[in-house]
């Protein structure tokens, strides 16, 4: 039976990071982790929390997952990382997580309606 | 290195994670880690957080939903659900402090992988039953005698028990011995045992692999036969299924294989091979006939012994000692593993206490926060669960990972402590240790959150809601209750300290004992000569000859002994490396007095030279020193006062002597040397007579080489045994290496214990400065008021400084009262380990307050500062 994307909303903040993350293409543990850092230097994520979410992730359809043979395999990254595993967006992924960006922006604009944010832009 | 260290840590860490998530994303983790701490590795802070963080991740995503899915099933029914809630709240709450969270983590992986340590192998020594049928009864027995137990009893007194004894009802022989084994695959030099036909059935356990011995295999002239165990078939016959006509070379005389046992099925322990028992003479093990006491087995085999009959009439006394089977195997091995214990189970004490301190102190500011959840509707059983789940959440992560950490390292640590505690293939760490390591974890949580859980099921909420910082005034209870934990704390570490500063003056003292030698520069070898071969003298000094002349002409050698090591020898019977024992009477007749036991060495003229063993009187053996000349000795300081107390030894002739030290022929004494430490460090030098090898009729078991060079002695080593494989390769060498490592190894137990001590006391120190300070911070923050308005009423700062020193200056006084009091009540268990150095030496127990009272000033520095900074002011107006 389809998932509805909507059951799956709200996300929580790291799901949704991963999943803008993914928007450009796959990448594998590390680099998700880089690329999530430079969006919010603030952020730090460890790997237990990372890879807790990407299993949920893969259990809920959000993503697929690839494994790179070992001959074929990059050099070690500039991290030194030898990268083994590869995750990239499923269509469900990418609808959920263009549903949540349009949550969260009507959740912006409502806020900056109000008397609270009145005069920012 | 360092880098490999982390990996091997965050590993360790990723043990808290489910087996299925470790199994499928462990090496994906372990890499991102290793990524994010080099880039994290520029700054040290940084680091340090990352790793804080790295703890929590794994407590939050790995532990708790670990911990959840066992509770889950079953929580319902047991009303365990709230404990769920109370976990993920508990570790959410934690995320903010991970300086809290890493101490507290770090101190008990310590703290419980210590015990557990300690735990298995105590549990080895003193409890766990010997892999033995009806362990428990089994003997062992020996006779008393002038030099202490000998556990090797002779056929006599054998023939005596086995035929009229009735209250031991089976008895079993073993004899060590050592021999050169080869076969196709190499040679080693290895253990064995001579063993009567009765022992494989006494202690129930049959080859895996052929039999055992027979009557026929006993009888003289049956071909010869061995039994080897499981380690040994595996490396000379790569674990064959079966026998098939499967033969070794033994000190080169073929001998067939018909039996495979596993190692430590039968006695002794570390035995790789058997031989049938043709002579009677070995360690006797009996089995209790039933009803038998100890006290009945000993007056009848004291009764029956034609040895002790001899000894008594000879005026000596002497009796038989019957002693369980686990006594002899491990009682030398209780003082040390006792104390271990003991040390470890304070610093989890210590642990434990920190704990609950800082958990109290936690509890108490949150205040609060429980007054609001009270007046919200929540339980004071809910409000306690939360602080207990902080608790259970830290102190089970940090015990997970000690109880990981202590199998990791329980090998190890087995093979670094200098005990006697080999039992092959018996598992160190099983469910025993799990268990204790379990019931460790719950006690350090009760003890740790006693306090804090009776603060909030205890106190009055109502009126913290109406102030307005939610924090107390002064809390008598808890207060009180803080201070006895630091008090405490205080006491454990100074007795900890205590105990370190006397073994550090006992190692100090051991290090300056005049051992008599030198043993810088010295590289040192010992060779086996079973051969038949080297039963005839000739051979055995022809071989010498060649090994000396060789090792002479080694680049940077400066000298060649061969005999007896110092510090080693002593303790055998009958000729082996040169080492006899007399007893001998003194030449005057000095009435009847026991004849003291002196010591015969053959040493070559080079001895004294590598050795540097100084001569006070007369000359050393010269290479003329040979069969066609008049015998020669040198007796050591000792040996001269003993034999010739009343007469200048030198050119006496000594009287007395068995003919196979003299060879029939006067041996006239032409030198006295300095006193040598033969058998231990702490062992003072016994009586000592060096007769030259060149003038015996050599028949030794085997002969100790050495070479003194002003290299490197490591280096030599090699060269050594490369010379001896030329001259015979049948030859085993066993125990290279050099005279330092020698020096070393017989200090090694003092040394260990001290290390062990000493770690033990810093980390209790730091841990009751821990204590102390927080103590005094939380005091300077209650009285902060009271403070500024001494200050505005005039009251100087040295006197709020006398204030709240007065505070931290009690409590270490306190502490340090009930410590002094403890060590001297338990500091008699140390002496074992003590050299020259009482266990209440005056000195340390002046000195050990005076680092704690130190300490504890620079514990409670930052607080006194901040309480004599107070602004009035700022004080007055801040409730």
């Amino acid at each position: 039976m389809a998932i509805d994307p909507r059951s799956l909303l709200p996300l929580k903040d790291l799901t949704f990071r991963i999943l803008v993350a993914l928007g450009d293409g796959e990448l594998h543990g590390w680099a998700l982790i880089q690329s999530i850092s430079q969006a919010d230097a603030s952020r730090r994520i460890l790997p237990g929390h990372l890879y807790r979410t990407l299993d949920s992730m893969l259990e809920a359809g959000l993503l697929s997952e690839r494994d790179e043979p070992a001959a074929a395999r990059p050099a070690r990254t500039r991290g030194g990382v030898a990268p083994s595993r590869f995750f990239s967006l499923t269509p469900l992924g990418r609808t959920v997580a263009r549903l949540e960006t349009d949550r969260l922006e009507t959740l912006v604009v409502n806020s900056r309606s109000r008397r609270l944010l009145k005069g920012r832009s | 290195m360092i880098s490999r260290l982390g990996d091997a840590m965050y590993r360790l860490l990723l043990r808290l994670f489910p087996r299925a998530m470790r199994q499928h994303r462990g090496e994906d983790m372990a890499a991102c880690f290793a990524a994010q701490r080099r880039a994290a590795r520029r700054r040290p802070d940084s680091l340090i957080a990352l790793w804080c963080h790295a703890i929590l991740d794994a407590i939050k995503h790995g532990l708790i939903p670990r911990m959840a899915t066992h509770v889950g099933s079953w929580a319902p029914r047991l009303g365990l659900a709230s404990g769920v809630q109370a976990l993920r709240h508990a570790s959410a709450g934690l995320k903010r402090s991970p300086g809290y969270v890493v101490a507290v983590v770090f101190s008990f992986a310590f703290g419980v992988g210590a015990n557990t340590s300690v735990f298995a192998i105590a549990d080895r020594v003193m409890y766990r039953p010997l892999p033995f049928a009806d362990a428990s009864s089994l003997l062992t027995v020996g006779i008393t005698n002038p030099t202490g137990v000998s556990w090797t009893l002779f056929s006599p007194d054998l023939s005596a028990w086995t035929e009229r004894a009735t209250t031991i009802r089976t008895v079993a022989l073993f004899s060590h011995y050592q021999a050169a084994v080869s076969s196709d695959t190499g040679s080693e030099y290895a253990e064995g045992a001579f063993a009567s036909s009765s022992l494989a059935s006494m202690f129930e356990h049959a080859p895996r692999l052929g039999r055992w011995f027979d009557a026929r295999d006993m009888s003289p002239g049956a071909p010869r036969v061995i039994v080897v165990s499981d380690a040994l078939w595996r490396r000379h016959f790569s674990a064959a299924s079966d026998l098939g006509s499967a033969t070794l070379r033994l000190n080169g005389d073929p001998v067939a294989v018909v039996g495979v046992m596993p190692a430590g099925a039968v006695l002794p322990l570390q035995a790789q091979f058997w031989l049938p028992m043709r002579s009677v003479q070995g360690q006797l093990i009996a089995r209790p006939a039933n009803g038998a006491t100890l006290p009945a087995i000993q007056a009848e085999l004291t009764q029956l012994s034609p040895s002790v009959s001899n000894l008594k009439r000879q005026g000596r006394n002497a009796e038989v000692m019957v002693a369980p089977l686990r006594e002899q195997l491990f009682g030398a091995a209780k003082p040390a593993v006792g104390l271990l214990f003991g040390v470890t189970a304070l610093l989890l004490l210590i642990a434990c206490a920190n704990v609950a301190n800082l958990s109290l102190a936690r509890a108490l500011d949150r205040r609060r926060e429980w007054s609001v959840r009270a007046a919200l509707g929540a339980s004071r059983r809910s409000l306690a669960a939360l602080v207990l789940a902080e608790n259970v959440t830290l102190i089970g992560a940090g015990g997970i990972l000690g109880v990981i950490a202590a199998y990791s390292v329980s090998r190890v640590f087995t093979a670094l402590a200098p005990l006697e505690v080999a039992l092959p293939n018996v598992a160190l760490f099983d469910w025993r240790s799990v268990f204790f390591a379990a019931v460790a974890i719950a006690l350090s949580v009760l003890i740790a959150s006693l306090g804090p859980a009776f603060a909030v099921t205890h106190a009055d909420l109502q009126p913290t809601l109406s102030r307005s910082n939610g924090r107390l005034g002064r809390g008598p209870e808890s207060s009180r209750l803080r201070r006895v934990m630091v008090a405490g704390q205080v006491a454990i570490a100074l007795v900890l300290m205590i105990g370190c500063g006397l073994l550090v003056r006992s190692v100090i003292r051991l290090t300056r004992v005049d051992l008599g030698f030198d043993p810088r520069g010295v590289a040192t070898t010992s060779v086996h000569l079973t051969n038949a071969r080297y039963r005839q003298g000739p051979r055995t000094l022809q071989l010498l000859n060649g090994l000396t002349e060789r090792a002479s002409a080694i680049p940077g050698v400066e000298g060649v002994a061969v005999g007896p090591l110092p510090l080693v020898g002593g303790l055998g019977t009958g000729l082996r490396e040169g080492f006899n024992a007399l007893i001998m009477r003194p030449t005057r007749g000095v009435g009847n007095e026991r004849p003291p036991m002196v010591w015969v060495k053959y040493v070559n003229p080079g001895y004294f030279d590598v050795f540097r063993i100084r001569l006070r009187a007369g000359r050393g053996f010269l290479p003329t020193d040979d069969e066609t000349t008049p015998a020669v000795a040198l007796l050591n300081g000792r040996a001269a006062a003993v034999l010739f107390p009343e007469s200048n030894a030198m050119g006496q002739t000594l009287v007395g002597v068995p003919k196979n030290v003299s060879q029939g022929k006067p041996i006239t004494v032409v030198g006295i040397t300095e006193d040598v430490r033969q058998r231990d460090v702490t062992l003072a030098a016994e009586p000592e007579i060096f007769v030259p090898v060149a003038q015996q009729e050599l028949t030794m078991s085997g002969v100790t080489v050495s070479v003194l060079t002003s290299g490197d002695p490591q280096s030599l080593t090699v060269a050594l045994r490369q010379i001896l494989r030329e001259l015979d390769p049948e030859l085993a060498t066993t125990r290279l290496g050099t005279m330092t490592g020698v020096v070393d190894a017989s200090l090694a137990r003092y040394r260990f214990m001290l290390q062990l001590l000493g770690a033990s006391a810093v980390l209790a120190l730091v841990l009751a400065m821990v204590g102390l300070y927080a103590i005094v911070s939380y005091l300077v923050g209650q009285r902060t008021r009271e403070i500024g308005i001494r200050i505005a009423l005039g009251a100087r700062r040295s006197n709020v400084m006398i204030l709240i020193g007065r505070e931290a200056t009690s409590l270490i006084a306190i502490g340090t009262a009930l410590g002094t009091g403890l060590a001297i009540a338990f500091g008699g268990s140390l002496r074992s380990f003590l050299f020259e150095v009482g266990p209440h030496d005056p000195m340390v127990f002046a000195a050990a307050p005076v680092f704690l009272a130190a300490a504890g000033v620079l514990a409670a520095f930052v607080p006194v500062r901040r309480a004599i900074r107070v602004d009035p002011k700022v004080a007055l107006q801040a409730e």
